[in-house]
């Protein structure tokens, strides 16, 4: 029973692995008795491999502004959404990034003269949770839900660097994934940086770190930053903040199974 | 914020990378990329939701290069090729391959379509769609491209290089 010919379409197709199960194996059969073919496709991977590597790191960097300014522009001329000093705080960042099959890992930090001064009072609060949510949003190309025995792993390390016991949320039942987190330097100590999606890709990350002063109040409370929507609350030592580009109403929905869970109380409004 | 501006703003990464390695120098690189943004964003209604963003915006971006950038840089004569010495040093370790110089030395054409599979990852049919090209068209634009780089970036010893040249 002969086969189609294995063609110059199919070896590219087995080194993008963009062929059918049956025909790989046919390929893969030629491959064992042609040297030179099987050469070609090695080289060909061997490029792939140092094209991705070489261009990753402008997949973790932030986004220069007059990039993203060029999304909306007639909303954007709300001041403030991106100062500079956003981009010295993103310079000194340790994020934890889940990949496909190996599971998380660190990624390096870069430099040390980060700007930690970032003192975390109540309106000011809801802005770097929202600078946060936006700057690394994009980075999570295509994110791999956290299985949960990969979550129990992140959250031991988590609460290890943290000094105490982190426990995000589990917001399935309102449609949310959690798809990774980051750790990211803070004043009063690390801040925490949990991210979620939904089925149609729509993000929300919850933002936690120390406060020694409780300047807000235990009750979330809504700020509207440029184009993030925030509720944001004190708790135990704790300020937390909730930002979405999502409306608000859906916003406070979530923001009330995740405090609620959080807390063990529901909220009061 | 709308699921337009949620979306394009997740994709300016790559965009941001595909460009780079196509023009090799940041600036010129985000200077596409915020073009490429602009239009996108005039165009949004145009976009269906559920089809993929990213196909769009490098369709979008290969337009954008093709209209204004691929003028700049002159198309390398035949007899050029043939003069250039192999990029990468005799003892072949692979630590001092230049990618970038190499990529380079390939023709634009064969460039953008190797990029889009081998570094961003879109399918033949995604890299069609993209470019508006014919699926034969990009498929033999990857294989000839990834065969060049190959040949680019490929220890060899100055006898193989010369035999190679001196056999057409």
């Amino acid at each position: 029973m002969p086969d189609k010919p294995i063609n110059e379409h199919d070896i590219q197709g087995y080194v993008d692995q963009q062929l059918s199960s049956e025909r790989l194996r046919q390929v893969e059969e030629y491959l064992r008795h042609n040297a030179e073919a099987a050469a070609r496709v090695a080289a060909y991977r061997q490029q792939n491999n140092l094209l991705r590597r070489h261009f990753e790191p402008l997949m973790d960097a932030p986004i220069p502004s007059h990039l993203l300014a060029a999304i909306s522009p007639e909303k954007r001329s709300k001041v403030g959404l991106f100062p500079r000093s956003i981009w010295q705080f993103a310079a000194g960042v340790l994020l934890i990034v889940l990949s496909g099959a190996t599971g998380w890992f660190l990624r390096g930090v870069t430099s040390p003269s980060v700007h930690s001064s970032v003192s975390v009072v109540s309106s000011q609060l809801a802005r770097q949770a929202a600078f946060a949510h936006v700057l690394y949003s994009p980075t999570m190309q295509r994110p791999k839900e956290i299985d949960p025995e990969e979550e129990d792993r992140l959250i031991q390390w988590l609460s290890q660097r943290m000094e105490i016991q982190v426990r995000p949320p589990k917001m399935r039942s309102s449609g949310y994934q959690l798809i990774g987190a980051r750790l990211l330097p803070g004043a009063a100590g690390p801040i925490v940086q949990f991210m979620y999606h939904n089925g149609e890709g729509a993000r929300v990350t919850l933002y936690a770190c120390v406060e020694e002063e409780q300047r807000i109040g235990s009750q979330p409370r809504f700020a509207e930053e440029g184009l993030v929507n925030v509720f944001y609350w004190f708790d135990g030592g704790f300020a937390y903040a909730i930002s979405s580009g999502i409306e608000k109403e859906k916003l406070q929905d979530f923001t009330q199974v995740a405090y609620e869970q959080m807390h063990g109380q529901k909220t009061k409004d | 914020m709308s699921l337009e501006e949620e979306e394009m703003i997740a994709c300016i990464p790559p965009l941001r990378r595909y460009a780079r390695a196509l023009l090799g120098g940041i600036d010129a690189a985000d200077d596409l990329v915020q073009e490429t943004l602009r239009k996108a964003w005039e165009k949004r209604h145009s976009w269906r939701r559920g089809s993929t963003m990213r196909v769009w915006l490098f369709g979008i971006m290969h337009n954008s290069f093709v209209d204004q950038w691929r003028k700049a840089e002159p198309a390398m004569t035949s007899w050029e090729e043939e003069i250039q010495e192999p990029l990468v040093p005799m003892d072949g370790t692979v630590e001092r391959i230049d990618l970038e110089a190499a990529l380079k030395r390939l023709p634009q054409d064969h460039r953008e379509i190797l990029l889009l599979v081998a570094l961003e990852g879109l399918t033949y049919a995604e890299t069609a769609t993209a470019t508006g090209l014919p699926l034969g068209t990009v498929m033999s634009r990857l294989s000839r491209g990834r065969e060049k780089l190959r040949k680019l970036i490929s220890p060899a010893s100055p006898e193989d290089w010369k035999a190679e040249h001196h056999a057409r």
